[in-house]
């Protein structure tokens, strides 16, 4: 009996923790009777006090699960491994989520836990998560786990819509719809509140489970033009040579050849021929070769960085012309935004 | 008329400013030359000033240029008397530095007679380079075929030289100019040599459109 008993007390202290919220509504009077002696370790008077509240029709269904939770851990303490799992069951069909906590729950109850959800056949843990994404460029999935294999529907009730989304075969575990919400043919599914209701049947068990979803629609946001290449940066087109003498080289140059064609060609006839006129041109045109030399010359063109840059505007040029045509798109387009509802806002 | 004649003008300048891949300068010049005739001992100096109007256009540059001076000969017997000379030239780039020149020319002297009047064509070549981009120097050089005299003769051999330099801004705005022009006509009357020969150096400011 001593294993029974520390395997009783862990319950205890579960569902103490579990009910401890419950408590402090306003509870059906068996119900609240079973608790206490559930607390008091007075596991006999546990058993009528749940019994006669679950045959109240006016029962809530938190009692209900209250109930039957109490009885299972009762059963299970007491070694009544049928009536526990019987509980159990019955506890599965009205909470599938349902699960104690492994670790501060016996190991004798949860194993009969672990069986009792072995039988039943329930749609649990839902996982509905808030999506958003472009219509048809995206989809939303649902989640959910069953407790034996069977073919489960995704149905979409709302706003004059009755509509049979998917529908799979499943063995037991955990399992995911995805879904683009195309309400029907090429259309989206239009604004609303809508009930999620994954349906699940075998032979002749069937369960079903609802979610109440939200969905909107809104307007995509078009994409910037780039002003500038994403990827690459220009190059400067011309590159600063180092000083030379080059100015004045062309200047001494051009001054030699036409000083020297002058004098070399003047009519000897004609007597000393006066040179102020080309003295003082060519004075000009040295002096301005010797000044420009002393100065930074000019920038020189690079063809190899001009034609990289004529490249890149191309490019940009043509990532542009792809934006304009996606923005076309996207101003047909319509983002469509899923919002789970939890049980207070529906 | 000539006010007429003012506005179609200014009209022409303003239609080719708008033409792309052109540009308009018109200049202001003053002169300084040293006219030679004859001999040895009859030269003439003397100063004025001119203008002109350049007209660049894809590959081609009209340069249309008058100018006037005062000429007074080294004789003191010699009375002083007046040049006007007008040149054109048509340059047809062969490349960025080198061009061909075709074009022609009439010095008027005044009084009549006071020396040789000449008419004149021209076939050469034109070097322009840029030293940097405010400046540049240039060079042509052209043979003057088959000239004309108001006193009459004829000239086997007629050519002429010149340097230039040029520094403005860089937007091609203003230019400061310098140039030398160098003129031989060895002309021939009555079976005598009677050569001319012509230094002229010329400064000013261009406007560039």
């Amino acid at each position: 009996m001593q294993p029974m008993k520390v395997a009783f007390a862990f319950s205890v202290l579960s569902v103490g923790a579990l009910l401890s919220a419950p408590l402090s509504a306003q509870r059906h009077p068996d119900v609240l009777r079973a608790q206490r002696a559930y607390d008091a370790f007075d596991l006999r008077q546990v058993i009528p006090a749940a019994r006669s509240a679950l045959i109240d029709p006016s029962l809530t269904m938190e009692d209900r699960r209250i109930a039957l939770e109490l009885l299972g851990f009762t059963y299970g303490a007491l070694d009544s491994a049928n009536l526990a799992q019987d509980s159990f069951r019955r506890l599965l069909i009205i909470n599938p989520d349902f699960e104690p906590d492994a670790v501060r729950v016996s190991p004798r109850i949860y194993s009969l836990y672990s069986a009792a959800l072995g039988q039943v056949l329930v749609v649990r843990n839902i996982q509905l998560d808030t999506t958003s994404f472009v219509g048809g460029e995206g989809a939303w999935n649902v989640g959910f786990e069953v407790t034996r294999p069977a073919r489960v529907v995704l149905r979409a009730v709302g706003g004059g819509i009755d509509l049979i989304v998917d529908s799979l075969q499943t063995g037991t575990g955990a399992a995911v719809f995805t879904w683009d919400l195309s309400g029907g043919g090429d259309s989206l599914l239009p604004p609303n509140r809508y009930q999620i209701i994954l349906q699940a049947s075998e032979g002749n068990d069937q369960f079903s489970v609802s979610r109440v979803v939200e969905v909107s629609h809104s307007i995509v946001d078009t994409l910037l033009q780039y002003t500038e290449h994403p990827a690459r940066d220009t190059l400067p087109s011309t590159d600063q040579p180092g000083r030379s003498w080059k100015p004045l080289g062309l200047a001494t140059l051009y001054t030699a050849l036409a000083s020297g064609a002058t004098l070399a060609l003047e009519n000897s006839a004609l007597g000393s021929p006066a040179r102020r006129e080309i003295g003082g041109v060519a004075l000009v045109a040295i002096v301005t070769g010797f000044v420009l030399s002393l100065r930074q010359p000019d920038p020189v063109l690079n063809p190899g960085n001009i034609a990289f840059n004529q490249m890149l505007r191309e490019d940009l040029a043509r990532l542009n012309a792809d934006i304009t045509v996606r923005n076309i798109q996207i101003r047909n387009q319509v983002r469509v935004t899923v919002t789970p509802l939890r049980p207070g806002q529906e | 008329m000539t006010r007429l004649l003012f506005v179609l003008g200014a009209l022409e300048l303003v239609a080719l400013t708008s033409v792309a891949g052109q540009r308009v300068r018109l200049r202001v010049d003053g002169i300084a030359l040293t006219y030679q005739e004859v001999a040895g001992g009859r030269d003439a100096v003397g100063a004025g000033g001119g203008g002109g109007l350049e007209i660049s256009l894809g590959r081609f540059r009209l340069d249309g240029r008058i100018h006037s001076a005062r000429v007074a000969p080294d004789s003191s017997h010699l009375a002083s008397y007046d040049f006007t000379q007008v040149d054109v030239r048509i340059d047809y780039l062969l490349t960025p530095v080198f061009a061909l020149e075709v074009g022609g020319g009439r010095r008027y002297v005044r009084p009549e007679f006071s020396a040789q009047g000449v008419g004149y064509t021209r076939i050469g070549i034109f070097s322009e380079n840029r030293l940097h981009r405010l400046a540049s120097v240039w060079v042509r050089g052209a043979f003057l075929p088959g000239p004309r005299f108001s006193g009459g003769g004829t000239a086997e051999l007629a050519f002429e030289f010149s340097l230039g330099a040029g520094v403005g801004t860089a937007n091609g705005r203003f230019r400061f100019h310098a140039e030398f022009e160098f003129q031989r006509i060895d002309r021939e009357a009555g079976g005598a040599d009677v050569p001319i020969q012509q230094s002229l150096a010329r400064t000013g400011i261009a406007i560039g459109f």
